[in-house]
């Protein structure tokens, strides 16, 4: 029986991000959080395959305190027990130490076989964590996952490539990003959510870890972001407003006189 | 002057990455990765621009899987002393980069945009939290970065770089098997050499009002392309003719977005479009902050107006 380990993070959701545009400005203030949307799949692919094929869950998060509230959504899904990795230290950290602090934190976990992450976060879609946790944990990689298949200590994925699906095996341990495609993620019950209050959630910090600290934050980090601003588009940006009929007919006309519709 | 390392498992992507380097004015080393005879591919990267043609030929490297391609853009990596390893954002790519980067402790920036290489890293700006803001990222020593297709010409003047059939190379044991592939089935036209596409997106109620979109596109001679939601998730409009981060990035003469917000999945697939056209209801949509023109109003009401008007001023 397969021994699960999901990563996911806790985000702000940027579809409540308030742009100032006017002032080049991102206000983060009061911006609600979530679990990052893809990062959903993966906790709801570790879900069915303990379903299908027995087994546990264990979820982990690195991120500050109140990632909790993510932590509680995550083991009212169906995760078991959690791990909520979270340290000052951590802070402003890129994605490569990201994943060697998530590879430490899976390591302490007694026993892992299945490793599911998603493809990509929505807050910088760089889609860097899953390889490089695979990486450092020195197991192979079965990437952009449509559909997961479990056979005893073998696992088959189908992968959704740009050019076609390619099915790929391999034997556990294995990491699995999923692709959004995957699954369509569960709302926990209300019950299930009272009861993600009594499943396991213990807190590790770096030193419990015991990490290389020179690997992990901002001094770890290899890259950092030197400035966040708002996309000055060089576009034209005519917006025409109004009745459906004269819009129509001024975008026709512009295009046209363009030459770009002939 | 940086060594510049570059790989993609598409060929011919791969050119453009030599156009990127010759920017950033480096001595450019290619990886060549596969198994059985590679020449054809070393051929088709033996550009100006070019200095070497690392060819690593090996029967783990068949599929280019993301650890045994590891594994040799390490040995190559070494070989050259790279400080830059550019790579270009197919599903392969990316999946490396990041494994890759790993192994050799490097940064690791995927998508970059305006990439620029210094002393000893370098900078570059993407777009993250959903396409509402761009970050200025600066990376230390070696870095690993992924760079989205079509952003570069292909570098096209034949030259003859230098060969370098490596021998030597033992890749550790690769546990992954392809047990199957199933390509997508052909679309009838290929958004990626369309000069002219519609999108359809969310804004959609159900898959037969697409039908005026088919419209709108014969009248201008466009094709029709979607946003991931109405491909992957709901299935109206078949995978081939996804525009996007996940689909086919594209940059067509003209780009009309019908129904789509313009999330950065989707802004990354066609923001190096000649001109856009977005139409949305909402009139704070991500998408009317990229486009040249722009009309705030309900889709169904205003396309039929469009292909009207479009008939009308073509004699069609």
């Amino acid at each position: 029986m397969p021994e699960i380990v999901v990563c996911f993070k806790h985000v702000i959701d940027e579809t409540e991000l308030k742009i100032d545009r006017a002032n080049n400005k991102i206000n983060f203030e009061g911006a609600k959080t979530k679990i990052s949307d893809d990062d959903k799949n993966a906790i709801e692919e570790a879900v069915r395959i303990k379903e299908k094929n027995g087994g546990s869950i264990t979820a982990v998060c690195v991120g500050g305190p109140d990632a909790k509230k993510s932590v509680k959504e995550a083991l009212a899904m169906g995760c078991d027990r959690a791990r909520l990795v979270s340290d000052p230290v951590f802070q402003d950290e890129d994605g490569i130490a990201t994943a060697y602090v998530l590879s430490q934190a899976i390591k302490k976990i007694s026993k892992f076989e299945i490793v599911i992450t998603s493809t990509g976060t929505t807050d910088s879609y760089s889609g860097i964590v899953g390889p490089a946790l695979a990486e450092f944990l020195d197991i192979p990689q079965l990437t952009f996952a449509s559909k997961v298949i479990l056979n005893g200590n073998k696992i088959t994925v189908d992968r959704l490539l740009e050019v076609g699906v390619e099915t790929v095996e391999t034997e556990l341990p294995a990491l699995v990003t999923v692709s959004r495609e995957i699954n369509q993620p569960r709302f926990p019950t209300l019950l299930q959510i009272m009861g993600a209050g009594k499943k396991e959630l213990v807190e590790w910090n770096a030193t419990t870890l015991g990490v290389d600290m020179a690997m992990v934050g901002k001094s770890g980090s290899k890259v950092e972001v030197t400035a966040l601003n708002v996309p000055k588009s060089s576009r034209k940006k005519l917006i025409f407003e109004g009745n459906p009929g004269e819009s129509a007919a001024k975008l026709a006309d512009a295009l046209v006189k363009e030459g770009v519709v002939k | 002057m940086p060594n510049i390392l570059i790989f993609s498992d598409v060929a011919e992507s791969c050119l453009e990455l030599v156009t990127l380097g010759q920017k950033l004015g480096g001595k450019i080393s290619a990886a060549v990765l596969g198994a059985g005879d590679l020449s054809l591919t070393s051929q088709k990267l033996s550009v100006e621009g070019v200095s070497n043609i690392y060819e690593i030929s090996h029967e783990s490297l068949q599929n280019l899987l993301a650890g045994p391609a590891t594994d040799a853009l390490d040995y190559i990596s070494k070989k050259v002393q790279s400080d830059l390893i550019l790579i270009c954002s197919t599903k392969k790519g990316k999946e490396l980069a990041g494994r890759l980067a790993a192994r050799l402790k490097a940064g690791c920036i995927a998508d970059a945009m305006k990439l620029s290489a210094q002393d000893n890293g370098c900078t570059a700006d993407r777009l993250v939290w959903g396409g509402n803001a761009i970050a200025t990222v600066a990376s230390k020593g070696t870095t690993v970065v992924t760079i989205p297709l079509r952003a570069y010409e292909r570098a096209s003047n034949p030259a003859s770089p230098q060969i370098i059939k490596v021998s030597d190379f033992s890749p550790r044991p690769n546990k992954v098997g392809v047990i199957g592939k199933k390509e997508k089935p052909k679309g009838q036209v290929s958004i990626k050499d369309a000069e002219i596409i519609v999108s359809a997106g969310r804004g959609f109620k159900k898959k037969e009002d697409l039908s005026m979109l088919d419209d709108l596109a014969k009248v201008i001679n466009g094709v029709v392309g979607a946003s991931r939601p109405l491909t992957s998730d709901l299935g109206w409009v078949s995978e081939d003719r996804q525009v996007g981060l996940s689909g086919t990035t594209v940059k067509p003469k003209l780009y009309i977005a019908v129904g789509i917000s313009g999330q950065i999945q989707h802004l990354t697939g066609m923001r190096e479009s000649k001109v856009i056209v977005a139409i949305n209801m909402d009139k704070n949509a991500p998408i009317f902050q990229e486009c040249d023109y722009g009309i705030v109003g309900d889709l169904y009401a205003v396309v039929p107006e469009l292909t009207k008007d479009f008939k009308a001023q073509l004699g069609r």
